[in-house]
């Protein structure tokens, strides 16, 4: 009789403990997840830019303003020359666009707030992706519907993986509204604007990009597996 | 409260603490203007020239978002085709180094540049209106740019004087020589590609030579495993140290340094008497004092490879071994216009400086010299007597030093400037077979005070000198200098897009005479090998001190002795024991009344009776370890030996004793083909592998430098390296082979297929790729150094302290962004670069194709390689170059009886000993 008060009573502890153990390690987890994870993060940024009023409304690509998505590992944000292309001569008195032209007539670069962001251990190639056919939004979500950007999807290894290894269920395929491959079916004027774009006038590469690129790509291609060794991305 | 309520809502606590958790933001700054031509992410490169003294090659240097993070070798320049040198390689660190000059001091207080230049200016002005002396010390150069802006200045102002100072003025012996031999100014630079047989007497060409990496490249066309013309160079060395040379050389004689002219002068003669010209014999006055069955060989074999042998005399022979040694070349065939020693390859601007030197003493003495600027030259450092004559003569207010660093000259003078690096600043360069090459600024002055040497004296002499008056900047003047190259401004982007200008075919031939008659004049020089000498050579890693400041070379293993950060004395196993030393005993040599302190390391096949020590030492640290105080600007100097009884840890990488060379060992295992080859992993489509070629490494350590600024290496310091926590992925190791020579073994990691350290990994922070790469993963490892201990080749390196956080935010820009940073607790090795693999990759697969070409990926080790020891590829393309290397019977693996199936292949050093 004792024996078996002395056993419940030990069921309890240990009932207790496990219970104490799993909202620790919960606490943890959300401790990593809001510290790493971070979906829905979305700090204001120094000027009010609406993705959804110009890649929504206006229809502008992707890849119109993040060019070197294409080409390099990491998608720039325009210069304010960039942007004054068309708002020299458009919604120049706007008080939401004057922050702009201050920033391109005083030359002080505009210091946006960084939302997606990798630990250093990562390395992360934009062109790599983009040319593979995965779309923007796979991991950026649909920014074209956010009128100030968030942080979409979590960016752990597991969502990485998870990709890699069954992109027929989480990659989105390239959509118009990114730009890829919409109008550049051309090879020798894609050829042409990425030449300007990485040419230096005195410098030169050690290997010359293709001749002619990216003919064989039928749109809208379905990519494939990613690659699932360490040091695919650890090195 | 009571503890355990405490601990239970504990885990609540976190949850709150959580959710109100936000990482730092960290913002993104982008351009304002599109910039010409930065894509963010990507690396550009451009070509430029690296010169060291009046030797120039042409890099390319890697840069991201404009600041340069590599230097290699611009593989369209025809004297160095994309290969470097460790010093070429580091030439970065003092870009970055924390502790470059920075503030303009005029009488010790920091001034602005502006101010500092109108102090500077006014005191010029001051001394070309009193008619006084200017003279402006210069190190050697070729630049012909400086050298027309310097004629201009001197013309125009007949008080001011230019004088090249180089810190050894052996050079100027052998310019002396080619003067009164010849009739020619300068020095001749052999080459090698005609040779077949070399004799050096105490030439150090594969070493500390400046010209050490053209020769190499010469001397590795003709050799390699694989070469089918193997035996088409032969090198015997004499020395009295142990260089890379004479490690290198087919046949090694120890010589005392007395002993050279009487070697040599047997030599000439036997080599008269067996060619069948006595008569010359008694006109050169030739006695056949040295006594060896080696000259008799050698004399034979120069007779068998007439006018294709070559005789090359070095630093430390005396003016009349120098002269035989000319006259040998002359009767060998092989000086003169197309020949092995041709009169066109002359070193730019080495003419004669001696009396020019001499006359700047003399003017001194008498006290007409009013004012001396110090351009680059550390003459305290290197030149104590003449810098103490300076200081005794010239008024110490007229004392003004342009330097890099803040160095015991800079310190005495009363306006002292920061110097821009050579990245920084426009330039030219033209090398000894007429290339000329532009050199741009690659990145704008990290301090806005810093000046070029070339801006400095067109800003102070723009005034005085009417030809350069219209120059505003030295930008205009080089424009304006190369008009005749690039009369317009395509072709002079051409010229910098290209980093040279190929040199176009002159019909100018020098003129040249041959006077012999007068051999017999000069004085035989009779001493004696039992003399105790020292004998002050420069450095392997950090030359006569002008890499003294630069980490990365401090932190280099010198390649023969495998020393680091300090300097020591060199001394033969026999005069050891007859002073009774041992390894790391301090000695004190003692020579007019001037005391060198220096730690002894014994080293079998060094002459005796001789100490050996590297200049270069004592700048950086206090201590009497700069052997420029001693010698002098000679060479060698008689000296005397005190045992101090306190002892000195050398820092080392590798054993006093040198082991005999474990690959002959690993060739009989080969040969007996008891191993099965288990192999477990299957591989698709690439199979990375890599072969390092023994027959041509030269051990010149290149590699090792620019793996560790390629891959973010940390530099541990002197006292982290004491505790063996050295981080370097790539290390030498040095061996004895048959001929009891050092050879060299190249140890990184072998990426083996059976890998003892994948094993034992708890947390498998270090995996397998499948084409054949043993990843390490570092966020994964946690840094029980298991694999560490189960490794058999000992490549992995574990970071015990955060050596990167103690580094200053300016040196942080050097990181390669490619490569982790790795923090304190982790273990770390060579990559085989993956970084340089997966772009290769990213651009295949860009371009529709999995399958990387052969060549595509070049690792840094291979990049660097002056030799081109390095291959690597894919092993299961048996097209590629290194699968033809691997395939070859003398290649090997390591431990191969171990069966760990290594990646990487050796293949044997064969030597010429017929």
């Amino acid at each position: 009789m004792q024996s078996e008060t002395i056993d419940r009573k030990r069921k309890k502890k240990i009932i207790g403990g496990m219970l104490w153990l799993i909202i620790l390690f919960y606490g943890l987890y959300l401790a990593y997840d809001f510290s790493f994870g971070n979906v829905g993060y979305c700090p204001e940024q120094p000027i009010v830019f609406s993705h959804l009023k110009h890649s929504g409304d206006f229809g502008i690509k992707c890849l119109y303003c993040h060019q070197s998505a294409e080409i390099s590992s990491f998608s720039q944000i325009p210069t304010a020359h960039h942007c004054m292309i068309c708002h020299i001569a458009l919604k120049e008195s706007s008080e939401l666009v004057v922050p702009l032209s201050n920033s391109y007539f005083d030359e002080v670069p505009i210091q946006w707030t960084n939302i997606y962001r990798l630990p250093d251990y990562v390395h992360f190639n934009h062109s790599r992706h983009i040319l593979a056919s995965v779309d923007c939004s796979s991991c950026h979500g649909e920014v074209e519907k956010m009128d100030s950007v968030y942080q979409a999807t979590k960016l752990n290894m597991k969502w990485c993986l998870d990709c890699h290894r069954n992109p027929k269920i989480f990659v989105v395929p390239a959509r118009e509204i990114s730009g890829i491959y919409m109008k550049y079916t051309d090879s020798n004027f894609f050829s042409a604007i990425s030449r300007s774009m990485v040419s230096p006038a005195y410098g030169d590469y050690f290997s010359e990009l293709p001749k002619q690129p990216f003919d064989w790509f039928v749109y809208p291609k379905k990519p494939g597996r990613g690659p699932e060794h360490c040091s695919a991305c650890h090195y | 409260m009571e503890r355990r309520d405490f601990i239970k809502l504990l885990p609540l606590a976190f949850v709150a603490v959580a959710t109100g958790c936000r990482r730092p933001d960290e913002k993104i700054v982008p351009r304002i203007y599109p910039g010409s031509y930065t894509t963010p992410g990507m690396p550009e490169y451009f070509n430029t020239v690296y010169s060291f003294k009046n030797v120039a090659y042409g890099i390319t240097v890697k840069t991201y978002e404009g600041r340069p993070v590599k230097i290699d070798g611009n593989p369209k320049h025809p004297l160095n085709i994309g290969r470097s040198n460790a010093q070429m390689q580091a030439s970065l660190y003092s870009l970055y180094d924390p502790v470059r000059f920075i503030e303009p001091k005029v009488n010790g207080k920091k001034k602005s540049i502006k101010e500092t230049l109108e102090a500077l200016k006014n005191q010029i002005q001051n001394e070309i209106s009193l008619n006084n002396q200017v003279r402006i010390l210069i190190d050697e150069h070729c630049s012909p740019s400086f050298a027309s802006l310097f004629r201009l200045i001197e013309n125009d102002n007949t008080n001011v004087r230019f004088i090249t100072l180089p810190p050894l003025n052996s050079d100027s012996n052998h310019s002396i020589i080619n003067k009164e031999v010849l009739g020619i100014n300068g020095v001749i630079v052999p080459n090698l590609s005609k040779a077949q047989y070399v004799l050096s007497f105490g030439a150090d060409i594969l070493g500390t030579d400046k010209n050490s990496l053209y020769h190499t490249i010469e001397y590795s066309k003709k050799r390699g495993s694989n070469n089918n013309s193997h035996n088409n160079i032969k090198l015997v060395t004499l020395e009295s140290n142990y260089s890379l040379t004479g490690a290198n050389s087919d046949t090694r004689i120890v010589v005392h340094p007395n002993d050279m002219e009487a070697f040599a002068e047997s030599l000439l003669y036997n080599y008269l008497m067996s060619s069948g010209q006595v008569e010359l014999i008694e006109q050169y006055d030739l006695l056949n004092t040295y006594d060896s069955i080696e000259i008799n060989l050698i004399a034979k074999d120069l007779l068998k490879y007439i006018d294709k042998a070559v005789v090359l005399s070095g630093d430390y022979t005396n003016y009349r071994t120098k002269y035989l040694l000319t006259a040998l070349n002359h009767h060998l065939g092989n000086i003169g216009n197309n020949k092995i020693l041709c009169t066109d390859n002359i070193l730019p601007y080495s003419n004669n400086n001696i009396p020019d030197i001499n006359t700047f003493r003399e003017e001194l003495t008498e006290g007409k010299i009013s004012s001396v600027i110090f351009a680059g030259v550390d003459l305290a450092y290197f030149g104590n007597d003449l810098f103490d004559l300076i200081t005794d003569n010239v008024p110490s207010n007229n004392l003004i030093s342009i330097s890099l660093y803040d160095s015991q000259t800079s310190r005495k003078c009363s306006i002292s400037l920061p110097m821009a690096h050579f990245l920084e600043c426009w330039g030219d360069a033209v090398c000894f077979d007429g290339t000329k090459t532009i050199q741009q600024p690659i990145i704008k002055p990290l301090n806005n005070d810093s000046i070029g040497l070339g801006d400095l004296l067109i800003n102070i002499f723009k005034e005085f000198c009417n030809s350069i008056s219209n120059y505003n900047t030295y930008y205009d003047f080089i424009r304006s200098q190369w008009m005749g190259y690039a009369p317009d401004d395509r072709k002079w982007e051409m010229a910098l897009r290209e980093g040279f200008v190929k040199k176009h075919n002159s019909s100018y031939v020098l003129e040249y005479n041959i006077y012999l008659s007068k051999i017999n004049n000069v004085p035989r020089i009779s001493s004696s090998n039992n003399d105790l000498l020292l004998l002050g050579l420069p450095s392997n890693t950090i030359a006569t001190g002008e890499f003294a400041e630069n980490r990365w070379l401090r932190e280099l293993p010198d390649p023969i002795t495998k020393t680091v950060w300090d300097n020591y004395a060199l001394l033969s196993p026999t005069t050891a024991i007859h002073y009774e030393l041992k390894n790391g005993d301090m000695i004190e040599v003692t020579s007019d009344s001037i005391i060198l302190v220096l730690p002894v390391y014994i080293l079998d096949g060094v002459a005796d009776n001789c100490i050996i020590a590297s200049l270069g030492y004592g700048k950086t640290q206090k201590g009497k370890t700069n052997v420029f105080d001693l010698l002098n600007n000679l060479n060698i100097k008689n000296v005397k030996l005190n045992k101090t009884g306190n002892n000195h840890k050398i820092l080392s990488t590798q054993n006093a004793e040198i082991q005999n060379n474990p690959i002959n060992k690993d060739f009989e295992v080969k040969l007996q083909a008891t191993i099965k080859d288990n192999q477990n992993y299957k591989y698709k489509l690439h199979h990375w592998a890599m072969a390092v070629d023994l027959d041509l490494c030269t051990g010149c350590s290149a590699c090792v430098t620019a793996c560790q600024i390629e891959n973010n290496i940390a530099i541990v310091g002197r006292k982290e390296f004491s505790n063996n926590r050295q981080m370097q992925w790539l290390r030498i190791e040095k061996y004895k082979d048959s001929n009891n020579h050092i050879t060299f073994l190249p140890i990184m990691c072998q990426h083996c297929d059976n890998a003892p350290c994948e094993s034992v990994c708890p947390v498998f922070a270090t995996t397998h790729s499948p084409d054949g790469i043993n990843e390490m993963t570092y966020n994964r490892c946690v840094g029980t150094r298991y694999c560490m201990a189960n490794c058999p080749y000992e490549v992995r390196r574990f970071n015990y302290k955060d050596y990167h956080k103690n580094e200053t935010e300016q040196y942080k820009y050097i990181y390669n962004p490619e490569v982790t940073v790795r923090m304190r607790g982790i273990v770390e090795k060579c990559t085989f670069c993956i970084h340089k693999i997966n772009e290769a990759r990213y651009k295949a697969k860009n371009s529709g194709s999995n399958a990387i070409s052969d060549g595509l990926v070049k690792t840094a080790c291979q990049q660097a390689c002056p030799a081109g020891a390095i291959t690597f590829g894919n092993l299961l393309d048996n097209n590629s170059a290194v699968s033809i290397k691997i395939h070859s019977n003398t290649s090997i693996r390591l431990l191969e009886e171990l069966n760990t199936n290594p990646s990487v292949y050796y293949l044997l050093r064969r030597d010429n000993c017929d």
